[in-house]
């Protein structure tokens, strides 16, 4: 069984190690680095610490990766086996689960370390700047090393756990955003006059988070609150975690990987002609929405969740203020629309790499293509679909701003804001579904962090736009002038950025279709 | 008795009427950077026929197939389906063929019935015919059974008899099959046999390529063998075996096989070669200058005492032996 499992590892290795592409994203990587350094010593012409800001910067942009990572790239270690039908196959085979979860997992986990590794020579260039030493370097890079071995294990948890790519990468962005939406939560509770116990309890719980969170270990090192240890809480205790979901993964790997279980058909007819239905004027639209993005069932949970989330936000306001009779004080309301925003992009963006993706691997875009309809056409009937997906949470966000809409247009950088999230919105969606054309994996990542990029760049221009435009129109006395800003960098954005892309995924597709 | 016939009458008879052609490709090439896939094809498949597309694989069956589907839009050569352009009138042949890939799709979360209704809205069939057209379709493809089963636990040959299904929803007069029997057992092999003969006793225009040769030999009206993207020979099959029995090979075993009689019979009008091997004599004849029963009788007449006399048999696959080399692209 060693035997088997090592030259499985190994082949994975092997083949990571001869495949062209993983060298050429290191290669871009190491490109991205030179380029961030260059734009840190130019940075370092007019202010002071400038290795530091440039060090910050790259570790925030890595925890960023590592976690998107986690619900894409990782997530899919074991269920693109169970997607493609070739887990029973490794099964019936002899293969056992540790060869599948190293050579499927662990190995992903190894070759995204690499791209740690390869950072390192270009980061310690970041000592010549000044404002960083070399102990602050390792130490941050350990604790990058250890949160991406936790992502990797929870994320190879859902995938052994879950049916398909979907739910798991569904799944581990549920448990990431509960990770990171603990910290904030349980420090706001434990300000409140609750019982003694409870309040002893979510501090409790608190430091566990802090202690575990990358986030909170390195703002610790990069702004030295701490002497600098190489091995800190947060390595041990996420290396154990990673470890322990490691351990999980492969004791429950059996249970749910039976083909039995595998089989999600257990409704009835009747039951799925009340659920499905008939199918509507628009078919793609009918069966994305009831098949892709999981229905009315679905539906119904998001809304639920949402609805949650604002009532958690109202709850906590009454316990802050309880005399008050206004259900949301202006900056838990501003709180609560950011966190339905988030969530809505998050699940924007799980769409967009799902999409198209998966026609490709079912090897049905040459039927699709077959459809009396113009690629265009097919492609926004699917996007019709995500848009229909998205109601509850951008029903939330509409309700929201509508409850005290003043508090949002008083706010005057909400415009630019506005620009900067849909820029980096439209754009990463963009990308992804582009992506998911072109890679297996790393779509999301890859275009989260494209993004991440040019958005201060491009998106950048586009908010510095609005404000030019409202200024020109306040100058010339026009009212909502900078939302008129809004709009024509609205349309410059898709005409100059986004349209391109659209083009691509069109030729893109075309292209699959007679390759498929 | 029999009857004459002026030559005012002949005047008054119309002169045949040439068959309608399905599909007319005339020097297609196909070029995937400087690879040429296709190398000047050409041929005609008339209304109502089963062409079958003979080629080993890379040997250019697919794209040939997927110009005719409108997938393949960079080609050099005219392709015609029912006399549509396939390059300037894309949507419209795609309304006439239907088309099955090799590696088709199958939405595995929908049931077999759902598949259906959704394939059949999205080619616009009127909703009160579609349930009708489903229900004919299924029994056509035998699933009738299956309509509420999910696609994930269809068997292989089923999917396959699914995406068939599929294909027909909107009545196509020419289905294009790339490979409808790879990956499939006997049994399902031969259901989807009896299913494309039903389709072909239809009316239906097939255009099938397979590697399978015996298969395509019982259902296709004309065959056209393939081998690095050139059209190797085209026609019915007896046409192709008649192509080449001009050469076809002749075992012999003599009781007299001396050095002498060799030369002679090297010497006979017709003889192409002899190849003299261990226990028999290998003559290759050219058939359309002698014929095997001449052949006979010159060897008699030139002192030949035969015990063997055996002219090779000729099937499907010895015809695709000899007319392909085994090149690959």
């Amino acid at each position: 069984m060693i035997s088997g499992t090592r030259t499985l590892f190994n082949w994975s290795l092997k083949s990571d190690a001869q495949a062209f592409s993983p060298h050429i994203v290191r290669l871009g990587f190491s490109g991205f680095m030179l380029l961030a350094i260059l734009a840190a010593w130019a940075d370092s012409l007019g202010g002071i610490a400038p290795g530091l800001n440039f060090f910050d910067w790259i570790c925030r942009l890595n925890v960023l990766l590592i976690s998107v990572s986690g619900i894409s790239y990782f997530v899919s270690a074991v269920t693109e086996e169970k997607d493609s039908g070739s887990l029973a196959l490794l099964r019936l085979a002899g293969v056992s689960p540790l060869a599948i979860i190293l050579s499927k997992s662990t190995s992903r986990l190894i070759s995204s370390l690499m791209l740690l590794l390869i950072q390192l020579p270009f980061t310690f260039l970041a000592i010549t700047l000044g404002g960083i030493t070399w102990q602050q370097i390792i130490s941050s890079y350990l604790a990058l090393a250890a949160w991406m071995c936790l992502v990797a294990n929870v994320a190879l948890f859902c995938s052994v756990r879950c049916r398909t790519s979907g739910r798991a990468a569904t799944f581990a962005s549920a448990l990431l955003l509960a990770f990171f939406a603990a910290g904030p939560v349980l420090r706001q509770v434990a300000t409140l006059s609750l019982p003694a116990d409870v309040i002893q309890a979510c501090r409790g719980l608190y430091e566990e988070q802090q202690l575990m969170s990358v986030v909170t270990r390195l703002d610790a090192i990069l702004r030295g609150k701490v002497e600098v240890t190489f091995l800190s809480a947060q390595f041990w205790r996420n290396v154990t975690a990673g470890g322990g979901m490691f351990l999980l993964s492969l004791l429950l790997f059996n249970r749910y990987s039976d083909p039995t279980e595998m089989n999600p058909h257990g409704k009835s007819a009747k039951v799925r002609r009340f659920t499905v239905g008939r199918c509507w004027r628009l078919p793609l639209v009918w069966k994305d929405y009831l098949f892709f993005a999981g229905g009315s069932t679905i539906m119904l949970l998001k809304s639920i969740l949402y609805v949650g989330v604002v009532l958690a936000f109202a709850w906590f306001h009454n316990l802050q203020s309880p005399g008050d009779a206004r259900w949301l004080s202006s900056g838990l309301l501003q709180n609560a629309f950011f966190t339905v925003g988030g969530l809505l992009t998050v699940e924007m963006l799980l769409y967009a790499s799902n999409t198209l993706f998966m026609e490709a691997r079912q090897s049905s875009i040459a039927a699709l293509r077959m459809l009396p309809y113009q690629t265009p056409v097919v492609l926004l009937q699917k996007v019709g679909a995500c848009a229909l997906a998205l109601l509850p949470g951008v029903l939330i966000l509409f309700l929201l701003f509508m409850y005290r809409s003043d508090v949002f247009t008083a706010n005057d950088s909400l415009p630019q804001l506005a620009v900067l999230w849909l820029f980096f919105t439209l754009l990463s969606t963009h990308l992804t579904v582009l992506l998911s054309l072109y890679t297996k994996w790393a779509a999301l990542p890859i275009a989260v962090v494209v993004s991440t990029v040019s958005t201060p760049c491009i998106g950048g221009a586009a908010a510095g736009l609005a404000t030019v435009s409202a200024q020109a129109a306040a100058l010339n006395g026009i009212s909502w002038g900078m939302w008129f800003g809004v709009v024509v960098n609205l349309v410059w954005m898709w005409l100059f950025v986004l349209l391109p892309i659209e083009l691509e995924i069109v030729n893109r597709w075309n292209r699959l279709s007679r390759d498929s | 008795m029999t009857t004459e016939v002026s030559a005012d009458q002949l005047v008054d008879v119309p002169p045949a009427k040439p068959p309608e052609l399905a599909v007319s490709i005339r020097d297609l090439r196909v070029s995937y950077g400087k690879f040429e896939a296709v190398k000047g094809i050409s041929l005609d498949i008339p209304k109502g026929e089963v062409f079958g597309f003979i080629g080993p694989n890379g040997a250019g069956k697919s794209s040939t197939i997927r110009v005719l589907a409108t997938l393949q839009p960079k080609f050099r050569g005219m392709a015609l389906v029912g006399g549509l352009d396939v390059l300037s009138q894309p949507q419209k042949v795609r309304e006439r063929i239907g088309y099955m890939p090799d590696f088709f799709g199958v939405y595995e979360d929908l049931t077999a019935l759902e598949y259906l209704h959704f394939f059949a809205a999205a080619y616009k069939l009127p909703t009160s015919r579609r349930k009708g057209v489903i229900d004919d379709v299924l029994s056509l493809t035998d699933l009738t059974h299956k309509a509420n089963a999910p696609v994930d636990g269809l068997s292989r040959g089923m999917k396959q008899r699914l995406a068939l299904a599929r294909v027909l929803l909107h009545d196509p007069d020419l289905l294009l099959l790339d490979e409808p029997a790879s990956g499939l057992d006997p049994r399902a092999r031969i259901e989807v046999r009896e299913l494309l003969k039903a389709l072909k006793d239809m009316g239906k225009t097939i255009l099938i390529s397979s590697h399978i040769l015996h298969e395509l030999s019982q259902l296709c009206t004309r065959i056209g063998i393939i081998e690095t993207g050139e059209m190797v020979a085209q026609g019915s099959l007896d046409d192709i075996f008649r192509q080449l029995q001009l050469k076809r090979v002749i075992h012999l075993r003599l009781e007299n096989g001396t050095p002498d009689l060799e030369a002679t019979v090297r010497q006979i009008d017709g003889v192409d070669s002899l190849e003299s091997q261990v226990d028999r004599w290998a003559v290759r004849l050219k058939e359309d200058v002698l014929s095997i029963a001449d052949f006979h009788e010159a060897l008699v007449k030139s002192g030949a005492r035969l015990t063997m006399f055996q002219p090779e048999a000729m099937d499907m696959e010895t015809a695709f032996m000899k007319l392909t080399e085994g090149r690959t692209a």
